[in-house]
């Protein structure tokens, strides 16, 4: 076989090539596979005992379920006609899921408290990235310790932030989650907006300056400005990460406050059994706008996860 | 009041919020945990942690010299850890090596193997929970690979469990590894591969010696970002075995949590939290030397 100079390939290589990429993209793609089809699949068909790939008798109960809440939703995928709120109580169980457990208040929580939290994070961390990024601002110090707030497993800081917030009263509030959440995802922010600023030309807001503009009124509405789609997509990837927490909603919130993590973790904490079906069903919907606000920043995941450090 | 608000340079200005709340949320916690963590404060008890009882530093002795469980969970983080950034390195490179040159339909390819690292981690557990147990479609392929039926208890074994754990983390993250090595590969200069083709090198010989070193740097960016977030590892843990059977499966994470608020012996768990933090911090302060270098 003729060897192929470099920067060419064989047929043989090509195709070899091709088949590797189409097995890993199947591979990958095959726990979403389960996951759709499992939301679509009647209770017979959730555990047999040969798997069912593909749902013989699709059925839309498992997505009415998790609209209409599982106590509303009487009479399908359980075997007898009780609902499920009287089942879980015959059956001494500490989470009752009923009518409020439908998505929409949480779907509703969680959107207000990523939004707000994610605004508060982009404000105060384009100041601070600002300050670095134009004046670098406490040097590798504090860099370092911005990042730090990102290395260190949240649980140890959230057992005394939990005796805190008991004093303060924040805890199962919104604000109280709002707080941390903006906390947490500053360090991405901060070093997210700030590779955006590098790339925005100074002289611009020296010579707004020198025509009369306080430095402040330079950063709204010179440099913001110049450097809008780059914030844009660090408040998407921001809000992905928010969206996505779990262990600080978890332990932070009880009953007033409930996120969209929070309520699949319900649904998986219920001692009826494994409900895979709506768990499933929810699990799709709960990833649909992550995986939209994710394809529409793709090109910059990579920076956001590297704190800038990667800018491609 | 608007005239002290001028003298305050403007740097430092730009940085009061931020100081401001990581004073709320890093500092201020810091020190009412070393506080507690040096008491014998429980909240079942009924009083203020500022009243506890001080026992100096036997939570500290105790939770180092006596509790196995605690030490467990850490070597086991840390095994679970360089497992997964090695698997996860060794597959990103894989991927990103077949991705090097262009063909029909790159990005779309591409955008496909990204999706996992979007989905919310607790929904990614839940996908492998369902597809692990023990009549699950996993068992069923293994079956057809070896030819008779089998029945793993993936999510009930100590191993297992702590594999099933692994490959949904690995699952989750190799895209990110995969999206870091390629736009490492696709980043060495032309004119240095081909100052090496006329040299006659061999595509072994450029990948080896002038591929790899000159990613050098984005690998380590990669490996101390994945690994920093593997040792934070809760919600998987959470959903695919809650730490069990017993406690074979825990990481720090889930130790601190389960013990600290299903005994609510908060003086104890405060003082394991703060020994893993002051571990964190300083480890990190020497791990995070490449990635300050290059963002600041």
């Amino acid at each position: 076989m003729r060897k192929a100079p470099y920067g060419e390939d064989t047929r043989l290589a090509k195709t070899l090539r091709y088949l590797a990429i189409v097995f890993i993209t199947l591979v990958t793609m095959f726990p979403f596979f389960w996951m759709i089809s499992t939301s679509f699949k009647p209770v017979k068909e959730w555990t047999p005992p040969k798997p069912v790939w593909v749902a013989h008798n699709p059925t839309m109960y498992n997505y009415l379920t998790v609209f209409l809440g599982p106590g509303r939703a009487k009479g399908g995928w359980w075997a007898s006609d009780e609902g499920v709120r009287d089942v879980a109580e015959k059956e001494g169980a500490k989470v009752s899921l009923t009518g409020e457990s439908s998505i929409f208040v949480p779907f509703m929580t969680s959107l207000f408290v990523c939004s707000c939290a994610t605004f508060l994070s982009i404000s105060i961390g384009t100041l601070a990235a600002y300050s670095i990024s134009r004046y670098k601002f406490g040097g590798n110090f504090f860099s370092f310790f911005i990042l730090s707030a990102r290395m260190f497993p949240p649980i140890a800081v959230v057992i005394p932030l939990v005796v805190m917030f008991s004093a303060f009263r924040l805890l199962d509030s919104y604000l109280g989650v709002i707080i941390v959440y903006t906390g947490f995802t500053i360090p991405f922010s901060v070093w997210m907006i700030k590779s955006f600023l590098d790339d925005v030309p100074h002289e611009l807001e020296e010579a707004a300056v020198i025509d009369g503009m306080t430095n402040f009124q330079a950063i709204l509405k010179v440099t913001i400005p110049l450097a809008k789609g780059g914030i844009a997509a660090t408040s998407l990837f921001i809000f992905i990460l928010n969206w996505s927490e779990f262990l600080i909603a978890f332990l932070l919130t009880s009953t007033r406050v409930m996120t969209v993590p929070i309520l699949i973790s319900r649904y998986f904490s219920t001692t009826l059994g494994h409900m895979y079906g709506p768990q499933a069903a929810l699990g799709t919907i709960a990833t649909i706008p992550v995986i939209i606000f994710g394809f529409i920043i793709q090109k910059h995941l990579v920076r956001g996860l590297t704190f800038g450090a990667i800018k491609k | 009041m608007k005239n002290l608000l001028k003298k305050i340079p403007f740097p430092i200005a730009l940085i009061i919020p931020i100081e401001l709340v990581m004073m709320f949320l890093l500092i201020f916690p810091l020190i009412v945990e070393i506080w507690v963590s040096l008491t014998n404060w429980t909240p079942l008890l009924g009083t203020n942690w500022w009243h506890a009882k001080f026992v100096w530093l036997k939570n500290y002795y105790q939770i180092i010299f006596t509790d196995r469980r605690f030490v467990m969970a850490v070597l086991r983080t840390i095994l679970i850890a360089t497992s997964c950034v090695v698997v996860e390195l060794g597959l990103g490179l894989l991927y990103g090596l077949l991705f090097v040159r262009d063909f029909k339909g790159k990005r779309i390819f591409v955008s496909l193997l990204l999706l996992p690292m979007m989905i919310i981690p607790l929904v990614a557990g839940y996908n492998f929970f369902m597809l692990f147990i023990e009549n699950g479609p996993i068992n069923q392929v293994i079956g057809w690979i070896v030819g008779r039926q089998v029945t793993l208890h993936w999510l009930s074994d100590p191993t297992l469990g702590l594999i099933t754990i692994m490959v949904a983390d690995i699952w989750e993250w190799t895209p990110l590894m995969f999206l870091i090595l390629m736009a490492g590969l696709t980043s060495v200069p032309q004119n240095q591969v081909r100052a090496a083709v006329s040299l006659g090198a061999r595509n072994f010989q450029i990948f080896r010696f002038l591929t790899i070193p000159l990613m050098k740097p984005i690998i380590l960016i990669a490996v101390v970002i994945r690994g920093m977030e593997l040792f934070k590892i809760f919600d998987l843990v959470f959903i695919l075995t809650r730490g069990g059977p017993g406690t074979t499966t825990e990481t720090i994470s889930f130790y601190l949590y389960s013990a600290g608020f299903s005994y609510m012996r908060m003086g104890y768990i405060a003082a394991g939290a703060f020994i893993v933090l002051a571990i964190f911090l300083t480890a990190s302060y020497y791990i995070l030397k490449p990635v300050v270098k290059e963002i600041a």
